[in-house]
This record gives structure tokens, sequence and C-alpha cells, in this order.
């Protein structure tokens, strides 16, 4: 395994949160105290036009399902398993994902669904925490990598991170959340040359490439003997993922589920859905556990 | 012994010898239609009938997958719309404008060849380039043309972030990408005898009556063809909206064929997919078939009796 660390954290540019008056000693941990410091960061200009939001709930670490990024968000914030891995059943339809697609659409609502769509068009072009690097966006979900990524490729904007934890209901708030995820190196099974392959891929897992990723972007190998030698003030923000492992209540369990890419689609269909006053948070989540339920018979999983 | 003798192709010996030289000369494209015309046309229509996902074998599941897109997948309805409208508005407003730019390149002005290079260059840019360009001019946040709303304190438009204005921003695209047709269209008009032209001016028509009367009948023939093709490009389009919208926002731009791959591709519903990929077939031959069979009674072939 090459990286791998942890995947969920607030991170937010210290110096947008000081221009709009808040304390950047103390950041909020429930998604109503986001909801707050959303308010206060989002700014328009005199014609309506958007310059800055606060948070995309749906940016970055926010938006998956997928257990390639670690697992669904939003279940983990609420605390609830949205698919049961030994029975094969959804668990989509209840009073947490209706709260949630609720108070995440008002975030939305502040901005403007078209001017968070057009801002996510741009930042979509494979640019994760684009529009953070460009300070349009004072807040972002993202993990470990985030102060990295943003020191390097954008310093003067990187100086300014700072991180917390993922943002919880009210309802939980203490909870603390973390998930993982990796990128290692595969083999294919009847590939050519596995023996330099081989050699590669025990050259990447040494400190010695781990220090040039870690130069270089800023991503760490979940090896605990490395993760020891780092100095993660080089990038501001980094030592609260390093305090955190410790303190985690809630580790996210990535569902096994077949139909993966489908209840990603449909969540993001709904929630634009709900977020745009087309559907209640209440007929969202029922269509969401509905269009999964017969998704996965009419694939042949139930 | 009856006088209606079956009929059966008999071919001598002598016959096919003649025949195998052209035979051979014909078989890599033979083999190659076969290979990847054939083949995975044939194999489609057997998967349309089966539930597949590409991990597992096909299971044969009949006309199941139909069933499905027909009674019961709400995004077929609104992939339909979508792609209706698309085309409904595109083929007709992309044929005026082709037409239109043709007219203006085929009369006598300075920097004529200039002019043509400049409007037939826009068919030439890959699809992708075209995305980011546009992306890069209708953005809401940072667009060029944005820009300029903001910089004058107008509000900006969201032209491909808002629901309402997403299909017509890509049919404003397609109308800037009528090279092809343009080039078609110039063709045809410079085929169009003088004399006509000049005949019309004796008997007194002005320049509106002689391009109703005489230019518009001549290149109907051509009109049906840009019109075909317009139809059937429109019913495929996919890479714009893929890589604009993505088939948003709010599922605006969610065309057939967005809604096709994503059925093959992130659902990995090959079953489905290769069904919806038959239902798209029969519903452009059908189009197609109406268009033919209208044009007996607007399209003038020049020298057919009446």
């Amino acid at each position: 395994m090459l990286e791998g660390f942890l995947t969920y954290g607030l991170n937010y540019n210290a110096r947008l949160v000081e221009e709009a008056g808040l304390d950047p000693d103390n950041p909020p941990l429930t998604w109503e105290g986001c909801l707050d410091w959303h308010r206060a960061l989002t700014k328009f200009d005199g014609a309506g036009n958007l310059l800055q939001i606060g948070l995309d709930p749906y940016d970055a670490m926010g938006s998956y399902f997928g257990a390639d990024h670690g697992g669904a968000f939003f279940p983990l914030s609420w605390g609830f398993k949205w698919f049961d891995n030994d029975a094969r059943t959804f668990n989509l339809n209840n009073e947490n994902t209706v709260e949630a697609l609720d108070l995440m659409g008002e975030f939305y609502r502040i901005a403007g669904p078209d001017n968070i769509g057009g801002m996510r068009q741009v930042e979509g072009q494979g640019t994760w925490g684009g529009s953070f690097n460009t300070e349009a966006q004072a807040m972002i979900i993202e993990g470990y990598w985030h102060p990295g990524e943003t020191m390097t490729e954008k310093p003067e904007v990187g100086v300014h991170n700072r991180a917390t934890w993922a943002p919880v209901p009210e309802g939980r708030k203490g909870a603390k959340l973390a998930g993982t995820s990796l990128h290692y190196v595969i083999f294919p099974k009847d590939g050519k040359n596995s023996e330099g392959m081989f050699k590669v891929a025990e050259f990447l897992c040494t400190d010695a490439a781990a220090e040039i990723v870690f130069n270089a972007h800023g991503w760490l190998p979940p090896r605990p003997s490395f993760l020891e030698k780092v100095d993660p003030s080089v990038y501001p923000g980094l030592d609260f993922y390093f305090d955190a492992v410790p303190q985690v209540t809630d580790w996210v369990v990535p569902a096994r589920c077949e139909i993966m890419g489908f209840v990603d689609t449909q969540f993001g269909v709904l929630r634009e859905a709900v977020y745009r006053g087309e559907m209640t948070a209440v007929e969202a989540a029922e269509e969401f556990q509905r269009r999964c339920e017969e998704e996965y018979q009419a694939a042949g999983f139930a | 012994m009856s006088i209606l003798r079956s009929k059966r192709l008999h071919v001598f010996p002598s016959q096919f010898r003649s025949l195998l030289p052209g035979l051979l000369f014909v078989s890599p494209w033979l083999l190659a239609f076969v290979l990847w015309t054939v083949y995975p046309t044939a194999a489609s229509l057997y998967y349309s009938l089966t539930r597949y996902d590409l991990i597992q074998p096909p299971v044969f599941v009949g006309l199941k997958n139909y069933i499905e897109i027909f009674t019961n997948d709400p995004h077929f309805g609104r992939a339909v719309y979508n792609t209706l409208y698309y085309v409904g508005f595109s083929t007709p407003l992309g044929i005026i404008s082709a037409f239109l730019l043709a007219s203006l390149l085929n009369t006598r002005v300075v920097g004529r060849s200039v002019f043509r290079a400049i409007f037939f260059f826009p068919s030439i840019v890959p699809a992708v380039v075209t995305a980011m360009v546009w992306q890069f001019l209708l953005n809401v946040q940072y667009g060029a043309i944005n820009s300029v709303l903001r910089g004058l304190g107008l509000p900006a438009i969201p032209f491909i972030s808002s629901p309402q204005l997403a299909k017509p921003s890509l049919i404003l695209i397609h109308m800037w990408a009528q090279g092809s047709a343009m080039v078609i269209f110039l063709a045809a008009l410079q085929d169009v005898p003088r004399a006509l032209y000049d005949a019309a001016q004796v008997d007194g028509a002005n320049a509106l009556q002689r391009f109703r009367h005489v230019t518009v009948p001549l290149c109907t023939p051509v009109i049906l063809f840009n019109l075909v093709m317009s139809f059937i490009e429109g019913f495929q389009n996919f890479t714009l909206p893929w890589l604009l919208t993505q088939g948003g926002p709010n599922q605006a731009t969610e065309f057939y064929t967005v809604f096709l791959y994503r059925n093959a591709f992130i659902y990995l519903r090959m079953g489905k997919a290769s069904a919806l990929a038959w239902i798209l077939f029969v519903i452009i031959v059908a189009f197609t078939v109406v268009l033919f069979k209208s044009s007996a009674r607007w399209v003038y072939y020049g020298g057919e009796s009446e």
C-alpha cells in the first residue's frame, strides 16, 4: 500500500473566516454550526452574483457513496448504516436521510443552486479543491491530503488552512468521524515483467519514496514507522489529522453494495431535486429507497 | 413441367473462378465488416435479451429489459423528452443557420475564402476542445461572457448550470459547429444554374423571390441529406453534454445516449443498455423513413418528370 490515512476533516481558510468576523480558533463541529458559518462566509456582489461560498456539503469527500473513497459520508455523519452487507437490504428511507437532505440542501439554497453548479463545473475537471485554492470556497470536507495539496499547489492559500472534525448533526455532537482509503500498487495476474514491477513496488513502499511523495503532494503511507518521522507542521492543518487518530469515535465501514454506481448517481439526482425544491426530503428519501431496491432486484442481486 | 420454375442461383465453376479475385480483393473489408459491425450488432441484440454486468456470464431474461424500460424506468421518459427537445430545435435551427451562412458565402465578397475557412473551422475542432472552449465562455463563475457581465454590474447568466438554460445553450453550441453542413450547402448552391437566376430576374423576381423560388427548391436534395444526417447526429448526441454538464443540471441534459452510457458503464447493466441501443436504432430508422417518405412532397430532383 502506497498511501492512506484519514479521509474526513473540515478544512477551512482561517483568513477568510477572520474576515467574515468569525473565530478561526472555534470552528463549528455540527452541521448547524457549519450553516451559520456558511451564511457568514457566502458573499454576493451588488448584482447578486456569487463571489464566495462557505461550504459545499456535497463537494469532495462530502459527496461520495462509493467504497473507493472510504464509504458514504452523510450516513457516517448521521450515524447509521445505509446498507446491510449481510442481509443485502437498504436503509435509506429514514428520518436521518430526511434531515440530512434538508439540512445539506439549505447550504445550496443560500448560495443558489445554479451558482454552485457553475463552480462545480469548473472544479469538476479533475481538480478537487479547486474552488478552495481560488478562495471562492472557505470550507471543504476533505481528508488529510488537503493541507499538503493546498500548500504545494497554492502556498499563499495553504498557509491559512486549518482543519477540525467533520460536522455531525446537533444530536450527535461530540462524535468524531474518520475513515480511511488508500492507493496501492496492483499486479495484474498475467502481467509482463512482474519481477521488475515488484522491485518498483518495493521501492515505492520505502521511506525514501514516501518522503518524495510527501514533499511533492503531502500524501502519506499508512506506516506508523514513517508517520513518526513526519513533521506535520510543514502543512498547516495536517497536525489535526495526526492528533485525531486516538480520538476517533466513529470509523466508517464501507458498504459492499453491488450497485454502488447506481446509488451514487441517484443520490446526486435526488439531493438536487430537494435543494431545487422539486421534491421534499421525505419524498426523496422514499424515492431513494424504492429506486435502489428495484435496481438491486432488476440487476439480479436481490 | 411448369413454366414457373423456381429461381435458383446457379454459379458455374467458371463463373466462380472469375468471381474469386473480386472476393479476395474485398475480403479485408468483408472480414472487418463481419468482425466489427455484424458481430457486435448481433451480440448486442443477444445481450439486450440478457442480464449482463460484464463480471458474471449473461443470463437470458427474454424481453424483461425492454419491459423494464417502457414500464418501470422514469429516467427513460425524461431521456426521450430531452433528446426530442434537443433534436426538435437543434436540427432545423442548425440547417437554417448553415444554409444562410452558405448563401452569404456564395456571394462575391472580398476575403470570401477566409470567411469560409473561419466558419468551417468549428466543425473540425475536436469535441473535447469544443467543450473546454465553451466551458470557458459560458461558465457562470469564471466564464468570459459572465466576467464581462459582472464587470458591468449585471447578474451573471447560468448558461449551463441552470436547468432552464442548459439545453438551449447546447443548441447554441450546435449551431456554432455547422461548418460541415455549410460546406455541403455551398457546393449545392454553386451547382444552381446561373441561367435560372437570369431568367427569374428577367421575369422581375427580386432577390428574396429568387432565393425562395430558385435557390431553395434546387437545394432541397441537399437539404434532405443534411436533415437526415443532423437528425441522426442529434439522436446520438453524447460528447458535449457528457463533458459540459454530465447530464445535469437536474437531469436537464440527460439525453438518450447519456442515459444509455450510464446504464452500460456506471450501472454495469449491459443488457439494459443494449436494449436501449436497439430502441434508439428503431427510433432513428422510423424518423428517417418518415423523412424520406415526406421528401416526395418537397424535394425537387432536377431532371425528373412531373
